[in-house]
């Protein structure tokens, strides 16, 4: 068990704010929060506030991704069914690009963006019984590239691009299942390769190069499967934690943070009651088998006070943690 | 351990509810030919649809609450033989390439059945051999693998209720029957209740209400 310390912080100015989602770029740190605003924060000097910051006008904003990570371009969706492309870079943030083809202005709840294919996906809300995963080529922006609705029965949740085939397209949904599609193909009767039936999905993607993939449920179920197609017999879980609040002694799972250049990932629960977050890896053992490493745990004592954390970004090389939560907090912490 | 709070309703409460919708579905003015669902119905509280977790999953319960529910296991040889033994529905994955992926044959067999089991093995598949329909109609399968019991695993599946918040703060499960022994219905009520409970913020304080009600009865409260 590994402790940090909390060093730094921010809280909104607004009472009753969430920070909804921390992502690093090279600029700084985007954060997004429930007051609609979209921020830009130096994760070294929290307590100086955001360096940007823009309103944004989608209704009720319900997800941000990251599209170029080094040109710190950052994309936002929301329930009026649009979606905006920020480019970090100027003063103040501006829109870079017009994105347009939602015409029944359906509510977005997830995006992904695929920077070497030049792909936006967005997942909306279940309207008029469809729920579609929207697609775009944001060389040409002003239209829908093509639109899915046959994947999913349920809100889509989740979606991310494979890291290596960026065709591929993982959805996760409230209808409990997971999904890889192949965006190439136009015929929605071809396009889905694999199906996992998990449990409504909260959090999925990717590990050990997009051969395997984890998934988190809203109700705190958690598993690992392999997806690559030498393994097509394995139907089930590869690793099926359950419950992770009893695996592990928490309260909810925050989020699933993958390990760049390496297997596994970090997972992030909390224990609201013992204002607690901790960090377990997932990692695959000397047996080859995935495991949720009890042993090296990191704590953050204090975490958001009583309410949940919905974010976190780790820094390897600095050595810091950066958490964002229901309090309206972003903190960074560094080992004790 | 994860910390949960002490339960607000008693075993005693709960049971005294049932009974008292039980005796007014079995009463002799109120006869209906058809098998009244008892439903457990949430008002939440203190709780944001716009920006708090989703509230949604599933719970296994102790007793099946829909006894008529029909499931079909499309399986390999082994589980096809399986099937057979139990009196089970069965389709073999011959039989499913036989549909070519016609949209109305595979919705078709989606509308016949209530939910699907299929062979681990070859659960990945169904969306290649049966296109999307079963997953566009919210049917697709759970795995079974061969060291599973296979008849044990059926009543999981309908034993197994889900649950979905939308917009609103108001939500509803069938958690039984009328048919069910009070003590039956009890058991599904309270774990159903402690494991949403579990499943919200804060706990006790996110519910403003809990009602028990069968299909033609007027609600019950239990909270």
């Amino acid at each position: 068990m590994y402790q940090l310390t909390a060093v730094d912080g921010y809280k909104y100015s607004k009472p009753d704010t969430y920070v909804l989602e921390i992502l690093p770029v090279a600029a700084g740190l985007a954060a997004i929060a429930s007051d609609q605003t979209l921020s830009l924060f130096d994760p070294t000097r929290l307590n100086a506030g955001p360096l940007k910051q823009i309103r944004t006008d989608h209704g009720n904003l319900t997800c941000a991704r990251v599209y170029d990570p080094v040109e710190s371009i950052v994309c936002t969706a929301g329930e009026n069914g649009t979606v905006s492309i920020w480019d970090f870079r100027t003063n103040p943030i501006k829109a870079a690009m017009q994105i347009k083809g939602n015409t029944d202005q359906v509510p977005i709840l997830s995006l992904a963006c695929s920077n070497p294919s030049h792909t936006l996906a967005a997942g909306t809300e279940l309207a008029n019984h469809q729920a579609s995963i929207l697609l775009w080529d944001l060389r040409s922006p002003s239209s829908l590239k093509i639109s899915y609705s046959e994947i999913h029965s349920d809100d889509i949740t989740e979606l991310t691009f494979h890291p290596t085939t960026p065709n591929l397209l993982l959805s996760g949904s409230t209808d409990g299942l997971l999904s890889i599609s192949d965006t190439l193909i136009t015929d929605e009767d071809d396009l889905v390769l694999t199906t996992f039936n998990h449990g409504s999905v909260h959090h999925a993607g990717f590990l050990n190069q997009g051969t395997e993939l984890y998934a988190a449920s809203h109700d705190e179920k958690f598993a690992v499967y392999d997806m690559s197609d030498e393994t097509i017999d394995k139907g089930a879980a590869v690793l099926d934690v359950g419950d992770i609040r009893e695996a592990v002694g928490c309260q909810y799972l925050a989020n699933v943070v993958p390990k760049l250049g390496g297997q596994g990932a970090v997972v992030g629960v909390g224990s609201q009651d013992q204002e607690m977050f901790q960090l377990v890896h997932l990692a695959k053992g000397g047996d080859g088998q995935w495991g949720l490493d009890r042993e090296s745990v990191v704590a953050l004592p204090g975490a958001h006070g009583q309410e949940l954390v919905r974010s976190f970004v780790f820094y390897d090389e600095q050595q810091l943690v950066v958490t964002a939560g229901e309090d309206g907090g972003v903190r960074s912490w560094r080992p004790t | 351990m994860a910390i949960q709070s002490k339960s607000k309703i008693t075993v005693a409460g709960t049971r005294t509810q049932v009974q008292a919708l039980l005796a007014h579905a079995h009463s002799p003015t109120h006869k209906r030919n058809f098998l009244e669902t008892v439903d457990l119905q949430f008002n939440l509280t203190n709780y944001d649809p716009a920006r708090d977790k989703r509230l949604s999953g599933s719970v296994k319960l102790p007793s099946v609450p829909r006894p008529h529910m029909t499931v079909c296991v499309l399986g390999d040889q082994h589980d096809l033989d399986r099937a057979r033994r139990h009196g089970v529905d069965s389709l073999s994955f011959d039989d499913l390439k036989k549909l070519n992926k016609n949209k109305k044959l595979v919705k078709k067999l989606a509308r016949r059945y209530d939910a699907f089991v299929c062979s681990e093995t070859r659960l990945r598949e169904i969306p290649r051999v049966l296109g999307p329909s079963l997953s566009r109609a919210g049917k697709f399968p759970t795995p079974v693998s061969h060291r599973d019991d296979l008849a044990a695993r059926i009543v999981d599946v309908k034993s197994t209720v889900r649950f979905g918040l939308r917009r609103e703060l108001n939500m509803a499960m069938a958690i039984g029957n009328v048919d069910m022994t009070a003590e039956q219905l009890v058991a599904n009520i309270m774990i159903t209740i402690n494991y949403l409970v579990s499943c919200l913020k804060k706990g006790w304080s996110n519910v403003n209400s809990i009602v028990i009600k069968s299909t033609m009865s007027p609600p019950h409260p239990l909270f």
